[in-house]
């Protein structure tokens, strides 16, 4: 991972090299635009970033820029010049790679070189130079499809890079990317950018990840839905404060999720009280109605609790609430329930409407059962007071047995009946899980898990 | 089981040896009839396939690279070619049996109406399977003109066009049987070919020449689908595979 952060280039921005005007794009016959009136300017020496959801018109602006699409209404202008048809000032490094799967790394790199009058002696130089430049040194002659995904995206890279292009475009470029090999690309890419290393002049990026736009932009747009527009730009942050966790990061991020999880706020409003007043984080807890002696336990399943890490760690380790009840198709309360246990843990964060993975929960994700069950028991004695009592207790029993209804009375001074019942069978359920205890429902005891302690 | 595996294995013993004593019945130029027959047909087949291909791959990369004209000219191709060819053959002899050649060619235009459309829908299925951003990349990348064909388009539906052509050549050695030997309006009209030889062996029950014929037509096409097309589509799969 590029952790190498260098001093600030000094680029001011310069001229405008790519401009949209008044662009509105409505496919077939719909009546709705797909985009709504977009102005851009895009100048030399600059990272611009255009984030949101999905459907909100971001990857058309880019394609439209491009000359890929047509604007229906206003224009496109490179250098002042209405574009007509390709941008040439422009290469593309796409989401799915697109590379041509019967190429090789080499012809792949070479294509975009082909149609140039590029002789072929320099042409095979500049090739293998972007590869090498690139990291896929020795990779060649390889085909795409003997390439990882993080090296396909390399070959992507090359290939745009290699026509030396005026600007570079990136249509969620990581996003196909498991975590970390994104993170590396990240990071190589920042540091080509800043170091100067490529020929481009500016850089245009499509994405819906948040912490991607802030740590690599020099300008965000943050676009919303129904109909695709900007509804907020923002002013990129200084080199040194793109580290991870910096305050001004972590305010603008805040910044930028009230923006996206409010899609019908001002988002001027949300961004000035958030980037000015910058609130401590607010926590979503209910208050206890009478002390309470143990944390609630969520009513959640160990497989709804494990999937829920797994699927955050599948979509980048973060998500809104709301987003995830979509795509979850979850009612809202359910899927709180499951992040409280979650955060409960230690496996996950809640911030304001967000969710974000851990270091643990990152951790968690990836591994085998085996290796998942001992995080979980770590993380079950670490956080959960009772649970760790119980154990000592069991331990401490000449039996190992515990019974239930001596559990069952202490979580009566915390809980109501019913719900204390509720919290005994989750605890047991999670116990289990952590190959902590095990019970018998017959008996009314609690037991050291017989293969984890006689071992 | 032992006993019903010899059964079959009498069977087909039997079957075996009554048809080498069928065939014993054939005269040497009888089967050199068969050999002058089978290159006849081998180059009917093989000059339309050329055709089918040369015409359907241009006609369905246009209309599978176009979704508009997908949607429009889909249905309207799907109806053409539920037309059975052998009912618009009359006409096409009228008109072709005038011209020199007569139904030399118009064999092979029979052959063409009975099989070209297994590969004008596999072509345009290829195109319509190209991804999106390979065909954008192309354009970024001027990738233009003739380039285009051999980098994107032709690699892309090669093995499409390997699948519909596997089918057609089936279908236009079948199609021989009715397109080299016609009976139309009480006058039989024919030309050299393993087709006509099959239909005519098949009229005058000449059983040896009969079963000589269908056993060639069926080795002819066997080796051709080994020899050429398996290999072709092997080919196809590992190379120009997408995804």
């Amino acid at each position: 991972m590029a952790t190498t952060t260098r001093a600030p280039a000094p680029k001011p921005p310069g001229t405008v090299l790519l401009a949209a005007e008044g662009v509105r794009k409505f496919f077939s016959n719909d009546t709705a635009p797909v985009l709504e009136r977009i102005d851009l300017e895009l100048r030399e020496n600059e990272f611009v970033a255009l984030l949101g959801p999905s459907g909100s018109g971001k990857s058309t602006l880019l394609r439209i820029l491009a000359g890929l699409l047509q604007p229906s209404e206003g224009r496109v202008l490179a250098h002042g010049a209405p574009l007509h048809g390709p941008n040439r000032q422009v290469a593309i490094v796409f989401q799915q790679f697109a590379l041509f799967p019967w190429l090789t790394v080499f012809q792949n790199v070479e294509l975009g070189l082909l149609a140039t009058d590029v002789p072929e002696a320099e042409r095979r130089e500049r090739a293998l130079r972007a590869i090498d430049l690139i990291g896929l040194d020795g990779f060649e002659e390889a085909f795409p499809k003997e390439l990882s995904g993080g090296m396909k995206q390399r070959v992507g890279f090359a290939r745009a890079l290699v026509v030396q292009p005026e600007i570079l475009f990136m249509d969620e470029p990581f996003s196909a990317l498991d975590v970390l090999t994104a993170e590396t690309l990240r990071g190589e890419l920042r540091d080509m950018w800043s170091d100067s290393a490529m020929p481009t002049k500016s850089v245009l990026m499509v994405t819906h990840n948040i912490d991607e736009a802030v740590s690599m932009a020099d300008r965000i747009l943050v676009f919303g839905a129904n109909p695709g527009r900007v509804r907020v730009e923002l002013k990129g942050l200084r080199a040194a404060d793109r580290k991870d966790k910096s305050p001004a990061r972590t305010r603008l991020v805040d910044a930028i999720y009230q923006v996206i999880t409010n899609p019908d706020e001002d988002a001027e409003q949300l961004v000035e009280q958030y980037i000015t007043r910058a609130p401590s984080r607010q926590r979503r807890r209910v208050e206890p109605s009478r002390p309470r002696r143990y944390q609630a336990l969520p009513d959640v399943s160990i497989d709804d609790l494990t999937g829920f890490v797994q699927y955050l760690s599948g979509i980048g380790n973060s998500g809104t609430l709301t987003d995830l009840a979509r795509d979850l198709q979850m009612r809202g309360e359910v899927l709180i329930r499951i992040a409280e246990a979650t955060d409960l843990l230690g496996f996950a964060d809640i911030q304001e409407r967000s969710v974000f993975l851990t270091p643990l929960g990152q951790r968690f994700a990836p591994l085998e059962l085996d290796a998942q069950k001992t995080l979980f028991r770590h993380a079950v004695l670490d956080h959960l007071s009772l649970m760790r009592e119980i154990v000592h207790r069991l331990e401490a029993s000449p039996s190992h047995e515990l019974r239930a209804e001596e559990v069952l009375a202490e979580l009566e001074t915390s809980f109501a009946r019913a719900e204390a019942r509720r919290q005994f069978e989750t605890l047991v359920d999670w116990g289990r899980y952590a190959e902590l205890v095990s019970y018998d429902d017959v008996e009314g005891e609690l037991r050291l898990d017989e293969e984890h302690y006689n071992a | 089981m032992v006993a019903g595996f010899a059964v079959v294995g009498a069977i087909v013993l039997w079957g075996l040896a009554l048809a080498a004593h069928t065939l014993a019945g054939l005269t040497r130029s009888d089967w050199g009839r068969v050999g002058v027959s089978a290159a006849a047909t081998l180059g009917r087949t093989t000059i339309a396939l050329v055709v089918a291909a040369a015409w359907t791959v241009p006609a369905g990369v246009a209309i599978g690279t176009n979704p508009r004209w997908a949607r429009r000219l889909q249905p309207l191709v799907q109806i053409t070619a539920s037309i059975p060819a052998t009912a618009v053959f009359p006409v096409l002899l009228l008109a072709l049996l005038a011209i020199p050649g007569g139904l030399n060619v118009a064999a092979v235009a029979l052959m063409l109406l009975g099989t070209q459309w297994y590969v004008l829908f596999n072509v345009i299925a290829g195109a319509m399977a190209i991804p999106s951003d390979l065909k954008e990349a192309a354009t970024m990348y001027h990738v233009v003109g003739w380039r285009r064909w051999k980098t994107l388009i032709l690699p892309a539906i090669f093995p499409y066009l390997v699948t519909g052509m596997i089918t057609a050549t089936g279908g236009a050695w079948n199609a021989s049987i009715v397109a080299e030997y016609v009976t139309f309006a009480g006058h039989t009209t024919s030309t050299t070919g393993l087709g006509a030889l099959i239909a005519a062996a098949a009229e005058h029950s000449n059983f040896p020449l009969l079963l000589a014929g269908t056993l060639v037509m069926a080795g002819i096409v066997i080796i051709i689908n080994r020899l050429l097309w398996r290999r072709l589509y092997g080919y196809a799969e590992t190379r120009f595979r997408l995804g």
